[in-house]
């Protein structure tokens, strides 16, 4: 159950600097967010389960905004603070904390990575926050331990989740999985079995899907594991296509996926890629019963499915084509309806 | 809404005297950058005499840093983004006397790292974005010899992708502005043959989505910036014909604002940024105003080539494709 409780109810704006700076140095508070609905321009305090959650109407962000510029950004740390949860992009605040860290070494970087969490939950897509981020990871690399490595992994996924496509928090994501010594390769395949069902959920993420091939490509073990991972992607994709169509992200996959078994000792063909492509061409050719949706769905299948195919035409070694494994009447009809 | 030449004039004119903004104060940190966006807007629109030319020039000199590198604002760190925004201002006014060009020099060779990649700064970020800067702004130098030309391409090459793009770093998530900047990188070291340009090229075109405009990676919205990022990717590839030019430009447009600049999508507000890379695509296009085209653009460097010839920066050739190859998604 949530309580709401009003903080003060005017715009006298040193205390409204007063109290954002109390909130964000509050250890029980767990996230900052703005709050553009709120009507009003109080700050706001949320009580929940998981902790308080502080809420900033936009006129109050403005307001201490103008009041730190016109009192001058260096009267006190509290303004770094504040600055940087307002406007994360602000690069010399990053660097002043980064240069007081540095002074009290890495005893100070618990404290830190609190603050990163509230900046970055308020601004999940922060360049500059996420590179101070991948900094302090670099800083704190030889005391991070497994915990820390998980509390990062699920830093950047929520990030990820509140603004799609993120691409400095998935940029972050794949880093981790590609230095940290905590990303074993059994880590690595329960991440990407984990994406699986991510981007079954959300087939337009083409970040994740990215992703995966990224962290597929940094696989250490055995061939016969990663054979049967590559099996496992092609199946959750199958079946993702097969459910939910016209997804740019999901074609490029495929694409992936296909050019993938090109290197592949046995059975290199694109034979199956070709024929999904042939059968979605089939399935998405409009009839005049379809209603505005099912026509507007279909276009964009017939799109992805038509490049998918001149893709492979494109890319596909020019022998695999011709290989016995690859049938010249499939060929041949995807020739044809890419030229009708 | 038709081209209104006057009303962008105006409109980044009026951006320096804004200073009691929410925006202004927010940017602060990017101000050189800022500069050199308005300031080549203006280049485009032929108008660069409404600027307080030894104003800015004085300001840029100020925000050397004793490194050489320059800072985004006076008194702050130097960076080399805002090192080579502060070159272009500086090349454009024809005004680099006074000015510690071996500091400079020294600056972008010391932020190279063994692999060939560049940092930012002394904060150690690792973005294809600086190797670009380096490239770019040692060029406009006359130095880019002093550092390892070679080193640096094969670490592009290494970052290059599956899909024929590139992204941040080596494996991340092919991205059109880091491709803009590992093709200008290539472009300048004259070293294009080291890519598959018809599959990045591919790769690029698909970024052009049923509203004209382009994105910058797949599933994203349309967003005027691209019309540069992309675009002139595909110029230096010398594939800009298969891009739909009419219904980019006819995009760029609708982004325009009714009170001068453009925004980043039709219906959202101005800003310098997006005024800058939206006139670069429509001059980039060979948009005419009335019959008269804009002032050109130099893919490359994004500097006018009048400007480049000025200072001896040899023209670089892109490798041609005469023809368009069946089912390019441009022509679909």
């Amino acid at each position: 159950k949530a309580t709401v409780s009003v903080l003060y109810c005017n715009m006298d704006v040193p205390l409204l600097y007063a109290d954002l700076l109390r909130s964000i140095h509050d250890e029980r508070v767990m996230e900052i967010s703005f709050d553009p609905y709120s009507g009003t321009k109080e700050i706001t305090q949320n009580e929940t389960e998981d902790g308080l959650v502080v809420g900033v109407p936009p006129e109050a962000a403005k307001a201490v905004m103008k009041y730190i510029w016109k009192e001058g950004r260096d009267r006190d740390e509290g303004c770094v603070d504040i600055m940087l949860m307002l406007n994360a992009e602000h690069g010399p605040s990053w660097a002043k904390r980064g240069k007081r860290l540095m002074k009290e070494g890495t005893g100070g970087v618990s404290k830190e990575e609190r603050f990163l969490r509230l900046v970055l939950k308020m601004n999940p897509k922060s360049h500059e926050g996420w590179k101070y981020k991948a900094w302090l990871s670099r800083f704190n690399m030889a005391e991070a331990t497994a915990e820390h490595f998980e509390a990062d992994v699920e830093l950047s996924l929520l990030c990820c989740e509140r603004h799609p496509r993120n691409y400095y928090a998935w940029v972050h994501l794949l880093e981790l999985f590609k230095n940290s010594r905590h990303a074993t390769d059994e880590r690595r395949l329960a991440m990407m079995k984990q994406m699986r069902d991510w981007v079954a959920a959300r087939p337009s993420d083409h970040s994740a899907l990215s992703f995966n091939a990224s962290v597929f490509a940094s696989l250490t073990c055995t061939a016969d594991i990663k054979g049967q991972c590559l099996a496992d992607e092609r199946e959750a994709l199958a079946t993702l296509m097969n459910r939910r169509t016209g997804h740019e992200a999901t074609w490029g996959h495929l694409r992936w996926v296909t050019s993938c078994k090109w290197s592949e000792p046995y059975d290199a063909s694109p034979q199956s890629s070709l024929q999904f492509g042939l059968k979605q061409l089939i399935a998405s050719v409009p009839d005049p019963t379809d209603s505005v949706l099912i026509k507007s769905e279909k276009t964009l299948e017939h799109t992805w499915a038509s490049r998918f195919c001149s893709w492979v035409f494109r890319n596909c070694p020019p022998h695999l084509l011709t290989s016995p494994h690859t049938d010249p009447n499939l060929v041949r009809s995807i020739e044809s309806h890419l030229e009708a | 809404m038709a081209f209104d030449k006057d009303l962008h004039v105006k409109y980044i004119e009026s951006l320096d005297r804004q200073t009691d903004t929410f925006e202004y104060w927010v940017t602060e940190h990017i101000r050189i950058s800022g500069a050199y966006w308005g300031l080549s807007g203006l280049f485009l629109l032929g108008r660069e005499d409404v600027m307080d030319k030894e104003g800015i020039v004085t300001h840029v000199k100020k925000c050397q840093h004793e490194s050489g590198g320059f800072g985004g604002n006076v008194g702050h760190d130097p960076h080399m983004l805002y090192t080579l925004s502060a070159v272009q201002i500086l090349v454009l006014y024809d005004s680099m006397e006074g000015v510690d060009v071996d500091g400079i020099v020294n600056y972008i060779k010391g932020n190279q790292l063994p692999d060939g990649s560049f940092q930012g700064d002394e904060w150690g970020e690792v973005d294809h974005r600086f190797t670009y800067c380096a490239f770019n702004c040692l060029t406009l130098l006359g130095r880019l010899s002093d550092i390892d030309i070679e080193s640096t391409v094969q670490y592009v090459k290494k970052t290059l992708n599956w899909d024929g793009g590139f992204g941040v770093a080596p494996g991340h998530e092919s991205h059109s502005a880091y491709i803009f900047c590992c093709v200008g990188t290539l472009a300048i070291a004259e070293r294009l043959d080291e890519i598959n340009a018809d599959k990045l090229a591919w790769w690029l075109c698909e970024r052009q989505v049923p509203d004209g405009g382009l994105n910058g990676r797949p599933e994203k919205k349309s967003d005027v910036c691209y019309s540069w990022w992309v675009i002139s990717a595909m110029a230096m590839l010398g594939r800009l014909h298969w891009i739909d030019k009419a219904s980019l430009i006819s995009f760029i447009l609708k982004c325009q604002d009714t009170q001068g600049g453009i925004g980043d999508k039709p219906g959202n507000m101005a800003d310098v940024f997006h005024t800058f890379f939206g006139l670069a695509g429509l001059s980039l296009l060979g948009f005419e105003n009335d019959g008269v085209p804009l002032n050109p653009i130099e893919p490359i460097f994004a500097m006018p080539p009048a400007v480049l010839d000025r200072i001896g920066v040899k023209q670089r050739t892109a490798p041609q494709r005469t023809t368009v190859p069946k089912g390019t998604p441009g022509c679909l």
